[in-house]
């Protein structure tokens, strides 16, 4: 009998112990949804009519990803026109993968099967006068891990020397247009980010560490910039070790309008840059979710890994 | 004269004229330096959000002009301050001579183009690691109209391409007249994607 008492707790614990990796090892592996946001040129107006031998929009994941699968909320085309999705692309196979729309009409809610490496979002279009919108891809479900950049590496090799209680003067042309809602709201999400030691302080100097402005120039094609000084006037590089003495920052508000930007869009630029000033580099895989993306993203605060990186450094 | 009269009185002129062809090889030796570090000059990259523009598709439509042409050598700085006069952008505005319109109308064969970019005699200022045209090599560009009284580069660095193939394309830390774009790796591998459209449809077009 004890034998038998022995031997069954011994068989239980081996169970408890398989059971419990096996357990594990599904949540390691569970797919992950991602909000993204891929749409054909010009979406929701009409794409350009007769484009044959490219591509649309390539894809192109963390290498940690081991499968993914990509989400179309909507595509429509006209007659003669094609949505397909390639996991290669050239000019002679263009149309080659699964052809998700081929005629006049339009489809919601179609997931692309499991996809491993690139794939090509191939919008073709026959010049016969007839368009529609094409496509929007709105989310991606992937196996493995994403893999942004974290501590240090999500970081320039120079900032501020401490950025506890950075003194922040906003220009009149903020507030002209309108961007000092956004800003106020960007100084306050960080500000609040707990385990770091992130503050800021209004100034009426010019001189403070933070200088932020903004325009309507149409000449050059940026959403933002942030440009660090150091403490003898001179502009440093993202590869220079110097300490930052004061940075400027500028909203283009002209460009912002001209992209149609919503105020999720503003915001996103204005926390973006906020997130410059305290020196976090872009996140440039599709699959990492995080405010230092570029481009017209609807994302209007830090995401967990942002925040975890802000923690990490400050 | 003596050697004791010598260098009593004599080392002393010696000894200053030894200075002197010591400051003046220092001085000729440190512009030798100088002349070298002009060919890899320093780069100043601002921080940007800015649009993406994942396909020629997109660049065509977003483009009220694409033309090939080359620069003509003639480049003034363009400077954008704030209400303070704090310079917050450094920009160049570029001749540029049209030999080929792809898309658009223009009656000028010359025409001024605002690069994100301003050179000097030491130091390179790019937003996002954009590179100034150099007035030997073809280059397809995408412009935008602007109220500033010359063409936008549509989406920075992804709105001009070097048509000559042999260019190579740079991190940050790898400048000089080869390089015609000095991103980071993640925004090589774009630009090089954009390239292949691009070449494959406006380089024999």
């Amino acid at each position: 009998m004890k034998h038998i008492v022995r031997f069954a707790s011994i068989a239980l614990v081996i169970f408890a112990v398989v059971f419990s990796h096996y357990y594990s090892s599904q949540h390691v592996y569970a797919s992950t949804v991602q909000e993204v946001d891929l749409r054909s040129s010009n979406y929701p107006d009409t794409y350009l009519d007769g484009y044959k031998g490219i591509y649309d929009r390539a894809v192109t994941t963390s290498s940690t990803i081991t499968s993914y699968r990509l989400h179309f909320l909507r595509i429509a085309t006209a007659t003669n026109d094609r949505v397909s999705v390639s996991s290669s692309y050239n000019t002679t196979t263009q149309e080659a993968g699964t052809i998700y729309l081929s005629q006049s009409g339009y489809v919601t809610d179609v997931w692309t099967p499991w996809i491993t490496g690139s794939a090509y979002v191939n919008l073709i279009t026959t010049n016969d006068g007839n368009v529609s919108t094409g496509f929007v891809i709105d989310k991606i479900e992937y196996n493995g891990t994403s893999s942004p950049l974290v501590n240090s590496a999500a970081f320039y090799p120079n900032s501020f020397s401490s950025v506890s209680n950075l003194s922040v003067y906003q220009s009149s042309s903020v507030s002209t247009y309108g961007y000092t809602s956004f800003v106020n709201n960007g100084l306050n999400i960080l500000d609040i980010i707990t385990n770091a030691n992130i503050g800021f302080t209004p100034s009426t100097s010019s001189t403070a560490q933070v200088q932020i402005s903004a325009n309507n120039s149409t000449g050059l094609d940026y959403f933002a910039l942030t440009q660090p000084y150091s403490s003898s006037g001179s502009p440093i590089s993202s590869v220079d070790t110097t300490t930052w003495s004061y940075a400027t920052v500028v909203f283009n508000n002209a460009v912002m309008n001209s992209w149609g930007f919503s105020t999720d869009n503003k915001q996103k630029t204005v926390t973006h840059e906020l997130g410059h000033v305290l020196s976090l580099k872009h996140q440039d895989n599709i699959d990492v979710n995080s405010i230092m993306k570029v481009g017209k993203l609807t994302i209007t605060s830090p995401s967990s890994t942002d925040i975890s990186n802000l923690q990490y450094r400050w | 004269m003596s050697f004791k009269y010598v260098s009593k009185y004599g080392l002393i002129p010696l000894f200053f004229f030894a200075c002197i062809a010591y400051v003046i090889f220092f001085i000729t030796n440190s512009e030798n330096h100088h002349a070298k570090a002009m060919g890899s000059k320093k780069i100043h990259s601002a921080h940007a959000d800015y649009p993406v523009l994942s396909t020629v598709t997109e660049l065509t439509y977003k483009a009220d002009l694409i033309v090939t042409g080359m620069f003509t050598g003639n480049r003034v700085p363009k400077f954008y301050t704030d209400e303070n006069g704090e310079i917050i952008v450094r920009a160049s505005t570029s001749e540029f001579e049209i030999q080929k319109v792809h898309k658009g109308v223009v009656y000028d064969k010359i025409i001024s183009v605002i690069e994100p970019a301003y050179e000097d005699n030491n130091e390179i200022y790019t937003i996002e690691g954009y590179k100034l045209m150099n007035k030997f090599d073809k280059f397809i560009l995408f412009l935008g109209n602007t109220d500033e009284g010359a063409y936008r580069i549509v989406g920075m660095y992804q709105g001009q391409y070097n048509t000559n193939s042999t260019i190579k394309i740079n991190s940050m830390d790898g400048n000089n007249d080869e390089t015609e774009y000095f991103g980071s790796q993640s925004e090589i591998k774009h630009y090089k994607r954009l390239k292949e459209q691009v070449l494959e449809l406006f380089k024999n077009n």
